[in-house]
Formats: C-alpha cells, sequence, structure tokens
C-alpha cells in the first residue's frame, strides 16, 4: 500500500500541470453548463455560450485522455528500456497506484461537479447516489478503461494515437459495412450488446494481462482477434430474424390495438420517370386508429417488400422508425430507400406493397394531476419545472429540469381548462393537447458531464379562429395530467395494399 | 562456489532471427564476470532475458536462486541493472530520483547514498535530462548501488563515455559493489581485463569460452617461430593452432590452448627443429580478436 502512495505522489508531482488544467476546465465546464438550462437566453447569446460550452467538453475530454495515457506511459508496459522494470515495484501495486490517479482526477472531480450541479438546481444529491455512482461506472466503462487499454499496450504517445486512429478507422468501417445489411439499423441491439460485452471483456484481460504479465505480443495478438471477433459477430448477425424475434406476429383472433392502413395515393402526383441515383426514396403515408384510450405505441421498425408482377418482389429489410402514435386517428409517413434498378423494372406496373411495423406498445400507468404555479413546481419525482419564457417566441410552454435521466411519461392538457386569459373564449380548440415527447424513456446522458437534463412540455397555443393570433394556455392555475407509460406489449403488424404505382409515392405528402 | 546466475540451453527467436541458440553460462557469486562478443552476439538479450526483462523462447535462467521468469517485485531488491540505453524519468532532478527510488528498498543505505553522489560528483538539484552521458551512468549506478545488491547487471556501461569518465565510472564500480558478483557486458575489452576476474565471449548466441581470467590470459600465447629455408609443417597442426602465418623464414600463430611443456614438443613434431621460438602473452582484446576472426574463417 506504501507504493500505491508513492508511486501516486510521483505521478501527481509529475503531472501537477495537466491536474491544474484539466480541473480549471472541468471548473469552466461547471460554469458554463447551466446555460442549457437556461433556454430563456438571447438567440445569439446562448449560441456563444453553446459554443463555449461544447469547446469547454472537448478539451475536457481531451485533458482526461492526457492525463490517463501520461500517467500509464509513466510506467509504460511496452519495451525493454524502461528503469522500473527491474525496480522492486509490486505490479498489482503499480496497476492500483494508477487507478487511484484515474479515480482522484477523473472520477472524483466528476463526481463532485454532478453533485454542485444537482444541489445548486434544487436536487438532493444523496437521492441520486445510486444514479451517480453508476454515471461514474460509465465514465469509467466508456472513457477511462478504453483509454487505459489502448495506453498498456503502447509505449509512447505517437503509438498511443497510431492505434486509436486505427481503431477509430475500424469502428467507421464496421459501421459503413452493418450500414449496407438490411434490418442492421433496427435490430442490432443483441449484436451491439455482444459486441459490447466482447470489447468490455477484452478490455478488462488486457489490462490485467499488462500489469501482471506484461505480455505485449499477447495482448496485441488478443485485441486483434476479439476485433475480429466483433467484426464476426456484427456483420453475421440475423439482424431480420432478431427483429421478427423480438416482436413477435400476433396470434391470430388477438385484438390489435393499432389498426395500421397504407394510404392509397392518388395518380395525379404519379411520376415514374427514371431515379438518377442508386436508389430513390418512396413515402408511404400510413392511417392508424382504433388504439386502445391511455396507450402509446412507437413504431420501432418498418419493412416494405414489393410485389410486381412477373414474380419480381423486393425487400427492404427492416430499417429504424421511431414514430409515435396516440389514440385516435393519425397518418404518419414513412420513407424507404427502394432500389433504383428495381424501380425501374416495375414502375409503369401495378404493384403490391406490403408493410410490417414492429411496434412496441405501452400503457399510461397512474394518472397523476399536477398544477402549474408560478416559480418553480414537480412534474414527476425527479422533474422540476417553471413556465418558460422565450423572448424570440410567443408560445412558452413549461420549461423543466431532471435529474441524471430525462423522466418518461405521457402528458394531456383539456385547454378548456386553461387559466390563461384569452382574448376570445372561442379561442382554445377543444381537441386534448399532449406534450410531443417521447414515452419510451432511458435517453439523454446520465451523470457525467450532464446530470442536469432540460426538458420542455409544450402543450402549444391557443390560436383564434382566423388563425393569426396566438396565446399560450400554460398559466399558474393550468392544471394537467400525466402518466408515465408502462411497456405492454412488442409485437408486429402488416398491412397491404394491391395494384398501386410506386411512381404515386415519390413525393412527401404533408 | 555456488553460482549467483546459471543459464541453461536458453533460445531467444525474434521471428525468424534467433538471437540464442541454447545458450548455457553460470557466473559464480563473489565474481566479477565480463560477459564480451561482437555486436550482435546476443550479451543484451541474454542480459535482458535474465532480468526478466525479455521473456526466452526456450530454456530458462537462475538468479540468486530465483527462476529469471518469477523476478518481479522484492525480488530487485537483491539486484541492481545499469543499461546504456535504459529510460530514466528524465523529469526528475537527482537528488528526487535517488528519494524516489529509496523507497522501495528497505536495505537502502542513506550514508552511501551521500557518499556515492559525493564520490561520483552528482549534480543533485539538475534534471536528469540535463545532464550527460556519463553522469546519467554514475545516478543509475548510484541508484543500483545504495541498496548494497547481492548481484549488479551493468549492460554496456561505458559505451559512449570519454576515456576520463570511464575510468571514474570503474573506480566507482570497483569500490561500490563490495562483495556483490558483478555482470558487466561490454565491447571495452581493455578495460574489463582491468578488473574482471571471469570472462565469458559469447558469439552468434552461444558462449565460446567461459573462465576464469588468469587461466583465459595463461593459455593463449602469440607464437613466432624462426624455422629456416623451409617453413613446411611435416606433421598435421593441433586444431588449437589458430591464424598460421607462413613468411619465408617465420612462422607465426596463436595457441590457445598453450602448455609449457607440451607446446614445444607440438612445434618440434611439427616443423622439426626451429631456429628460435618466442611465447608473447596477449592481451584480452587480441584474444578476443583472434577468436572472432577464427569464428569468421570457419563459417567462411
Amino acid at each position: 500500500m506504501n507504493q500505491v502512495l508513492h508511486i501516486f505522489r510521483k505521478d501527481v508531482r509529475r503531472q501537477w500541470l495537466e491536474i491544474v488544467v484539466s480541473l480549471l476546465l472541468l471548473i469552466g465546464f461547471a460554469w458554463k453548463l447551466p446555460i442549457i438550462w437556461s433556454p430563456e437566453l438571447r438567440f445569439g447569446e446562448a449560441q456563444v455560450s453553446r459554443w463555449l460550452l461544447a469547446v469547454l467538453g472537448v478539451c475536457l475530454c481531451f485533458s482526461w485522455w492526457f492525463l490517463i495515457v501520461r500517467v500509464i506511459l509513466g510506467e509504460s508496459l511496452v519495451g525493454d528500456r524502461q528503469f522500473w522494470l527491474t525496480r522492486p515495484y509490486q505490479r498489482r501495486w503499480l496497476m492500483a497506484a494508477k487507478a487511484l490517479f484515474v479515480i482522484a482526477f477523473v472520477n472524483v472531480p466528476v463526481l463532485v461537479f454532478d453533485i454542485a450541479c444537482l444541489a445548486r438546481v434544487g436536487f438532493s444529491p444523496w437521492r441520486y447516489l445510486p444514479g451517480l455512482l453508476q454515471g461514474q461506472f460509465f465514465l469509467t466503462a466508456f472513457l477511462v478503461v478504453p483509454i487505459a487499454t489502448i495506453s498498456v499496450i503502447t509505449e509512447s504517445a505517437v503509438q498511443f494515437l497510431l492505434i486509436l486512429f486505427g481503431i477509430v478507422a475500424y469502428i467507421s468501417g464496421l459501421t459503413w459495412v452493418v450500414g449496407q445489411i438490411p434490418s442492421s439499423s433496427a435490430g442490432g441491439d443483441i449484436p451491439g450488446a455482444v459486441a459490447l460485452t466482447v470489447a468490455g471483456g477484452t478490455c478488462v484481460a488486457l489490462l490485467v494481462l499488462q500489469y501482471f504479465r506484461r505480455d505485449t505480443l499477447v495482448s496485441r495478438w488478443t485485441l486483434l482477434g476479439s476485433v475480429c471477433a466483433i467484426a464476426v459477430v456484427v456483420t453475421a448477425a440475423p439482424y431480420g430474424r432478431l427483429v421478427e424475434r423480438a416482436y413477435p406476429d400476433l396470434p391470430a383472433g388477438s385484438l390489435v390495438s393499432a389498426g395500421v392502413k397504407i394510404v392509397r395515393n392518388t395518380s395525379a402526383n404519379r411520376d415514374d420517370s427514371p431515379a438518377a441515383g442508386k436508389t430513390l426514396n418512396l413515402f408511404v403515408p400510413i392511417d392508424t386508429s382504433g388504439m386502445v384510450q391511455g396507450s402509446v405505441v412507437v413504431v420501432e421498425a418498418a419493412r416494405l417488400t414489393i410485389y410486381a408482377p412477373g414474380g419480381l418482389a423486393w425487400n427492404s429489410g427492416w430499417i429504424g422508425a421511431g414514430q409515435i402514435l396516440w389514440p385516435g386517428p393519425s397518418r404518419f409517413t414513412q420513407a424507404f430507400d427502394v432500389s433504383s434498378k428495381f424501380y425501374s423494372s416495375v414502375a409503369g406496373s401495378a404493384v403490391e406493397m406490403r408493410i410490417g411495423l414492429a411496434v412496441s406498445e405501452y400503457r399510461e400507468g397512474t394518472v397523476k394531476q399536477i398544477m402549474v404555479t408560478a416559480g418553480s413546481f414537480n412534474v414527476t419525482d425527479d422533474g422540476i419545472c417553471a413556465i418558460g419564457q422565450r423572448s424570440y417566441s410567443y408560445a412558452a410552454g413549461l420549461q423543466c429540469k431532471s435529474a441524471l435521466n430525462e423522466p418518461t411519461f405521457a402528458a394531456h392538457l383539456d385547454p378548456m381548462s386553461t387559466t390563461c386569459t384569452l382574448p376570445d373564449t372561442r379561442w382554445p380548440s377543444l381537441q386534448l393537447r399532449r406534450n410531443a415527447g417521447d414515452p419510451k424513456g432511458d435517453f439523454g446522458g446520465v451523470a457525467g458531464l450532464f446530470p442536469v437534463q432540460p426538458f420542455e412540455i409544450n402543450f402549444g397555443v391557443a390560436i383564434n379562429p382566423a388563425g393569426d393570433k396566438a396565446v399560450s394556455i400554460v398559466c399558474p392555475g393550468t392544471k394537467f395530467s400525466i402518466a408515465t407509460p408502462v411497456l405492454f406489449s412488442r409485437y408486429r403488424i402488416e398491412t397491404e395494399i394491391q395494384a398501386v404505382h410506386l411512381g404515386s409515392y415519390r413525393s412527401f405528402d404533408y | 562456489m555456488p553460482n549467483a546466475v546459471t543459464i541453461e540451453n536458453l533460445t531467444k527467436r525474434f521471428r525468424d532471427v534467433s538471437a540464442l541458440n541454447g545458450l548455457n553460462m553460470a557466473i559464480p557469486e563473489r565474481s566479477i564476470f565480463g560477459l564480451v562478443g561482437p555486436n550482435g552476439a546476443g550479451k543484451t538479450t541474454a542480459i535482458k532475458i535474465v532480468m526478466n526483462i525479455l521473456h526466452a523462447t526456450s530454456g530458462r535462467a537462475e538468479v540468486l536462486s530465483w527462476d529469471s521468469r518469477d523476478l518481479v517485485g522484492s525480488a530487485f531488491c537483491s539486484i541492481g541493472y545499469v543499461s546504456e540505453n535504459q529510460k530514466l524519468p528524465e523529469w526528475m532532478r537527482v537528488t528526487d530520483f535517488l528519494a524516489y527510488v529509496r523507497n522501495f528498498y528497505p536495505t537502502w543505505d542513506r550514508e552511501l547514498e551521500n557518499d556515492l553522489v559525493k564520490r561520483f560528483d552528482l549534480p543533485a538539484k539538475r534534471k536528469l535530462k540535463m545532464l550527460s552521458r556519463g553522469m546519467r551512468m554514475k545516478v543509475a549506478l548510484a541508484s543500483s548501488l545504495a541498496y548494497r545488491p547481492r548481484l549488479i547487471v551493468m549492460d554496456e556501461p561505458f559505451s559512449g563515455l570519454d576515456p576520463l569518465v570511464r575510468d571514474e565510472l570503474i573506480e566507482c564500480i570497483l569500490r561500490g559493489t563490495g562483495e556483490a558478483t558483478l555482470l558487466i557486458s561490454s565491447h571495452d575489452l581493455a578495460e574489463i581485463e582491468t578488473f574482471a576476474t571471469h570472462i565469458g565471449y559469447l558469439e552468434a548466441g552461444q558462449l565460446r569460452f567461459s573462465e576464469e581470467l588468469k587461466s583465459l590470459a595463461s593459455r593463449f600465447r602469440q607464437i613466432e617461430l624462426a624455422v629456416g629455408d623451409s617453413p613446411l609443417p611435416h606433421g598435421a597442426m593441433p586444431e588449437s593452432w589458430l591464424h598460421l602465418d607462413f613468411s619465408s623464414s617465420t612462422v607465426r600463430f596463436i595457441e590457445s590452448r598453450y602448455d609449457e611443456g607440451r607446446t614445444p614438443s607440438d612445434i618440434l613434431q611439427v616443423f622439426g627443429d626451429v631456429r628460435n621460438a618466442t611465447y608473447a602473452p596477449m592481451s584480452l582484446r587480441s584474444i578476443f580478436l583472434a577468436v572472432a576472426r577464427d569464428t569468421r574463417e570457419h563459417k567462411a
């Protein structure tokens, strides 16, 4: 243990300037961060501050990289000329000393920063301690460990950069290759999780292997092996089958909450001219109806299959979608990239289109009534809101902040219950207003550089019958309801349309 | 005498290049062992395997009763290692460096450290990166002597040093090592000769010979014979005669197994009666060159 502190003290003495720079950058970032919580700023001022914040954030990340790389290369594990190799260093204490350094000057400052940010907004940091620790885990897993892993198999900063560029090129290349595989954009959850597990396992294995056995050749071969394994996993995965497995066909006779129907476009806009590129866009409008009240359906992925006369067929594979469907009739348009070659061969013919949708159906949980007050008020357990004051817009939604994650909820407001003074009582329509947020949740940054998530609840505005005046419908005393959606079911639904011309779907119908 | 270092069948390959080919060597305790050999002979590779800096392809080495592969951590409390191209923490000042390494050694002798700093005339406040090559070697040496190791391994310590610094360094080594075993690899045969007790000659990854310097010096002789008009040999020449050179009435060669009684009778057998014979002792450098040239001739 004595060695841990001894090596740690030496590293601090060596890197004190970098430590100071890193801490100053974090302080600067903390100073500028509230700008993203305050959308009331004037446009120009906000842009400059956001730009400065982004620059500080990037510099901060680079300063951490620099700290980690330098501290590990201080006792480089690669090479045969380092003085420390023939000194009585206990390898486990050396590893512990480096870990202590990273914890002291990367993890702890970020934790303190997170706590300070939460406290500043009005959240009790202790309540969010598990989330903060989870944030530390992610910071370590996605920043510290990968950088440390490359550092333990390289001898110098130049070697580090070369391997880093190699890995970036590999990831870019692999992403491009996977992007060419049908259904990969929708069915990548399992292969992605496997790839992450392999990558994480490899990183930990290399750190242990290098610190305890210092066998760089074996370590580099291990890295190459895992890189190949990840490439095989993500390129050979049966993405289409994974989507179909995650979203099973509804059994015959099931009650389908979302009724979908492809809209038959008129031939007035038909365009049968040949496509210029390798692919062309088809925009297929889909009507939905029959959803159960209190449910929200998210279209996760869509697949278009086209059957043409003469046995010709084409399939888009599953592509990511993301539309949110609420109860009541509605329409959305799904775009598909169709092969130009196939399009040319069937352009003049009447074809059959079949669209499959992989959907997640959520049901709203316990409904909670919220009353808007002047100043700040709690919306969910983790959200604090206030009426927004936008100087450049007439819309005044609720500007909110949440701790760690953006809360997931569906919010509804009956415009008739507004307490805002409207010039004309006929203004608010009777239609229920919903917040346009995504009910799926789990987005955004957990603790780390963004421990406080700003979000908006916007119910729109009341517009006068002439359509030339608008007034906010959220004022102190206005009531609205929120409910947290709970996943109810995942399934696939399919709809088809006969005898249509693809040329009728080439332009986007707003 | 027990051995401080024992090497058995050590082989090291770097891809297609074989640096060591079944090296066997023993270094007696309390000896000053000079490991010599031409460039690329495998001296540094052998030392790095002994120090567990490199891993052998096959074979093993034992260092102060430790298997060299287990040589980590506290095992280095009894071993000092100094190399010509060792990377030191150049950002440290001399005193900082000594203070830093001091903490790793329970047997560190502060008085000896101060003595070494004084004797080596080390500039305490200067950063290591500002020191000359010779000074840096002295710092490395001081930091490897102050804990009184049982074995000191030095890889080419005199390389690139001017003669004055070299002499100083040798003096420091001799005064500072005490009872320790010293393994020193070097091209600088003239210096090695002045203080080594044992010599090992390594070539092409194999040990050509390893023995006490005294016995080595006594078995090599530069021989010159005045043989009259016809220097042609009458019989087969012993294998221990190297680099035979015939001129009109003189024969010169090197006897690598000189024996006061046997060598003159061998000469008599080969050349008959000789008018005059001189038996000159050889320097280590001459022996080294003779052996190296002989190996090359055999290869050719």
